[in-house]
């Protein structure tokens, strides 16, 4: 009896100290965000890169490192938006599981803006978004839209267009 | 400098690929992915689980692990979690209609409560203390729309989890609020099943979450036809049947709640679950066709659960749940002298739950973990009573609560280039009961990416459970507080290749050695009892190729093969020396996707009460799906058991038939809403 009262002061104890990071599956995918961003040409870019998610962020804290990185000599800025309209300065927009219903929509409003629109998701519809991360074997791989892709002006290298596994 | 730099990535890919498991990379290793080149993050294996008790890539893992992920639930369309695991390899999956049961490398045991699988949500183990239940059919608490991955670890897990990993470790890693779409669900099957969910998530300031999701579901009464020589089947006017047809039963309702709170660090869990059910099937020895039979399961839990670093280098997990759960069933009998009566019998536990443990990477090629788990027992009472009086029969009202505690360790210790050992051993003590310790020790050699060979040595154990050692009842059935726990000790050899990007081949060589199996016997007179039965041995091997790709077919090919023999040499009770598994999923033009499943057993014969021993023939059965995708509003139809096949399942001997018929050919609709 004596032990487990111990354990279970020592437990709380523990779940009320200070907090710590995970890794794993998101701060890959956030890695795979990053090499997008290198691998694309937009037609305007300034000196920062927006690199937006809409919906509910999986990332956590996982994009946190690409905040000091510069891409094409802009650096790369991330932000949380919650309307489509705040989609049209992004350079990038992750389209959160949770936005997956309203992808014709978003499409529809980003038809004429070079935003490089990316979802996850195996089995997913991907006519309306430019990539999508999918996951096999523990491993993440990627699928190009490039005819949409190039409807809104944005250059996909070739080395991209290589390593995909596959390009519409 | 460049070259350096480029191997320390390499290196720190290697760990990431390896997953350094347990613990979380260093921020230089986040970094360092950043400057990874775009074909080697292909490379990089993400983490099996982020919510298990320790996270690792199943290449390295000192086990084999399966895995099931959520976007294989949405395309073969599980309805429940024993559908969901009886795809895997070497699965077995029985039904009594009252519970269903699971079974794997050739070992099935009649009516078992699946007591030799530890059955964890997020790493908390949710077995019951009183049958040591793993609930894997309706009355899983968790709607399967909740769930990220399902892990199915085979082979023996008590060197970490400690009593009831005999046969395998199922841990369900629930979904994070982002990954749960908030929506709707309507599913309708021609069984009589309707089943509506609902789900809501939210995110809070601060990176806080909270999900909310309801399942209520009820399935309307069938007509199922059941045979039983002469002398068995008895209905509650007294006529004795040997053939006869239960009308309007399997009537079930069940109601799910999941509730969590969330942040980066910490999560507040509630999950609770109840299902009212009356089989169609005589169990206990009841009256055939009675809808008097009537069992009801409920299960509730409250989680606090973390996790922390305290220095570079050492972090800590934990949790501290509260568990009630309550079971209620009512059996009606017709006696020759006092005529009809039911017994009712009326079981209740609560207890805390509690584990906490440090993972420490300090040291140079070792990942070193430590870890303490208390179970403390407020309430374990079991109640039987006849209903009327005149049976003469001495009530049962026990309250035997217990506490145990186990306190484990293991190193993964990277010997060499390529070679892993994994070193585990726990200690348990149960009291009142036994001590036990669990030794694990697992050898992995991973000559090139993609390519391990593991040899694993380990035993397990399992406590006998409370309803095993002191349920009575009436003068039907005596306590039995002198078992044994029973004990297994295994050794394995696993082989993985992977073949191309999205193909992966394994096998699997095993040997099982029980001692001291708990099964149910029946007495001189007829009065059951739990007694330790002896030794069990089983060889056998499984071979798997998995496909797993974006684009194409997706599929698994499986299959297995064992020979399961009792202390006397003979071959084991319903146990099929072989099984197979096939099932793919493809994307067809404009949007669907078709999957199909089907499983073949292998015949089986099993001995049922009356002495006779019977053949159970090769089951093949078939399941098709079809799934419009989840933009918005999406639906399914899916078909089961496709060419109506009638088959059967083994009966416990103390049901009043001897073969269980399987589920007949069912069409289930089902529609989704998402926003």
């Amino acid at each position: 009896m004596r032990t487990n009262r111990f354990a279970v002061c020592f437990l709380l104890g523990m779940l009320f100290a200070s907090p710590v990071r995970a890794t794993g599956e998101y701060e890959l995918k956030a890695a795979f965000l990053y090499n997008f961003a290198v691998f694309t040409e937009w037609p305007n870019l300034t000196n920062t890169l927006k690199l937006c998610v809409i919906g509910d962020d999986p990332f956590g804290n996982a994009m946190q490192p690409l905040a000091q990185k510069t891409v094409h000599g802009a650096a790369i800025k991330v932000q949380r938006i919650s309307h489509v309209d705040e989609a049209r300065s992004c350079q990038i927009l992750f389209i959160a599981a949770s936005e997956h219903g309203n992808v014709p929509l978003i499409a529809s409003q980003l038809r004429d803006n070079p935003v490089l629109t990316v979802a996850e998701s195996n089995g997913f519809d991907h006519r309306n978004v430019a990539i999508t991360m999918v996951t096999a074997n523990n491993r993440v791989g990627f699928e190009i839209n490039q005819s949409l892709a190039q409807q809104v002006r944005l250059k996909l290298s070739a080395h991209l267009l290589k390593l995909a596994r596959q390009v519409q | 400098m460049g070259v350096s730099r480029n191997k320390n990535s390499v290196i720190c890919a290697a760990l990431l690929g390896g997953a350094v498991a347990f613990a979380f990379p260093p921020p230089s290793c986040a970094d360092d992915l950043l400057s990874l080149p775009l074909e080697s993050l292909l490379l990089v294996e993400y983490e099996v689980s982020s919510a298990s008790k320790f996270t690792q890539t199943t290449s390295r893992a000192p086990t084999s692990v399966q895995v099931i992920d959520a976007e294989a639930i949405r395309r073969y369309g599980w309805r429940n979690l024993g559908e969901l695991l009886n795809s895997l390899p070497g699965m077995l999956m029985g039904s009594d209609r009252a519970y269903d049961f699971i079974g794997v490398r050739g070992f099935q045991m009649a009516r078992d409560f699946n007591h030799s699988f530890l059955l964890a949500i997020d790493g908390q183990r949710i077995n019951d203390p009183i049958y040591e239940q793993a609930m894997v059919g309706d009355e899983f608490p968790l709607d399967l729309s909740l769930i990220e991955r399902v892990e199915f670890v085979s082979g023996p897990g008590s060197s970490i989890y400690g009593s009831n990993a005999l046969f395998g470790v199922i841990n369900v890693i629930t979904k994070r609020s982002a990954k749960v779409e908030s929506g709707a669900a309507l599913t309708v099957a021609s069984d009589g099943w309707r089943m509506a969910n609902g789900r809501i998530s939210t995110q809070l300031d601060e990176g806080a979450a909270l999900t909310l999701a309801a399942t209520a579901g009820d399935k309307a009464g069938q007509d199922v036809a059941y045979a039983a020589p002469p002398g068995y089947l008895l209905l509650g006017n007294g006529a004795m049947l040997t053939s006869g047809v239960a009308t309007g039963l399997d009537k079930t309702r069940l109601a799910r709640l999941f509730a969590r709170w969330e942040n980066d660090d910490t999560d507040l869990t509630l999950t609770h679950g109840t299902r009212i059910h009356h089989p169609s099937s005589p169990v206990y020895g009841a009256v055939f066709n009675d809808p008097a039979l009537r069992l009801e399961d409920a299960s509730s839990r409250l989680s606090l659960s973390g996790h922390r670093s305290i220095i570079p280098d050492l972090e800590f997990k934990g949790h501290l749940a509260y568990n009630r759960m309550s079971y209620t069933g009512d059996y009606p009998y017709l006696d020759p002298v006092v005529g009809y009566y039911v017994n009712h019998d009326q079981t209740e536990a609560r207890w805390w739950s509690g584990e906490g443990y440090l993972v420490y990477s300090g040291f140079s090629g070792h990942k070193l973990v430590g870890g303490i788990e208390i179970l403390q027992e407020m309430q374990a009472r079991q109640q039987s009573v006849d209903t009327l009086a005149a049976t003469g029969a001495p009530p049962l009202n026990i309250n035997t609560p217990s506490r145990s505690q186990g306190v484990y360790f293991q190193d993964e210790w990277s010997v060499a280039d390529n070679w892993l050992v994994n070193l585990g051993l726990r200690y348990d003590r149960h009291n009142p009961g036994y001590d036990r310790a669990s030794p694990r020790l697992a050898v992995v050699w991973q000559p090139q990416p993609g390519s391990s060979l593991k040899l694993m040595d380990g035993r397990a154990f399992r406590n006998p459970s409370d309803y095993e050692a002191f349920y009575r009842s009436g003068w039907a059935w005596l306590a039995n507080p002198a078992l044994l726990p029973e004990s297994i000790h295994t050794t394995q050899l696993v082989g993985e290749q992977r073949l191309g990007s999205d193909t992966q081949f394994s096998a699997t060589l095993f040997r099982y050695d029980v001692q001291n199996t708990i099964n149910h016997l029946m007495l001189p007179g007829g009065v059951m009892q739990h007694q330790n039965m002896g030794s069990m041995a089983a060889r056998g091997m499984e071979l798997l190729l998995t496909r797993r790709g974006a684009i194409g077919w997706q599929w698994d090919a499986a299959l297995a093969m064992q020979q399961v023999t009792d202390s006397m040499g003979q071959r084991a009770d319903n146990s099929p020396i072989w099984s197979g598994r096939l099932k793919g999923s493809h994307d067809l033009p404009g949007n669907w996707i078709f999957s199909a499943e089907s499983h073949v057993t292998g015949s089986r014969s099993f001995m049922w009460a009356d002495g006779a021993t019977r053949l159970l023939p090769t089951t093949p059965l078939l399941n098709l799906v079809l799934t419009l995708p989840k933009n918005g509003l999406s639906g399914q139809f899916r078909l089961t058991n496709v060419f109506n096949h009638r088959y059967f399942m083994p009966a416990s001997i103390t049901t009043s038939a001897p073969l269980i018929p399987g589920a007949s050919r069912t069409l289930w609709l089902g529609v989704s809403y998402a926003y």
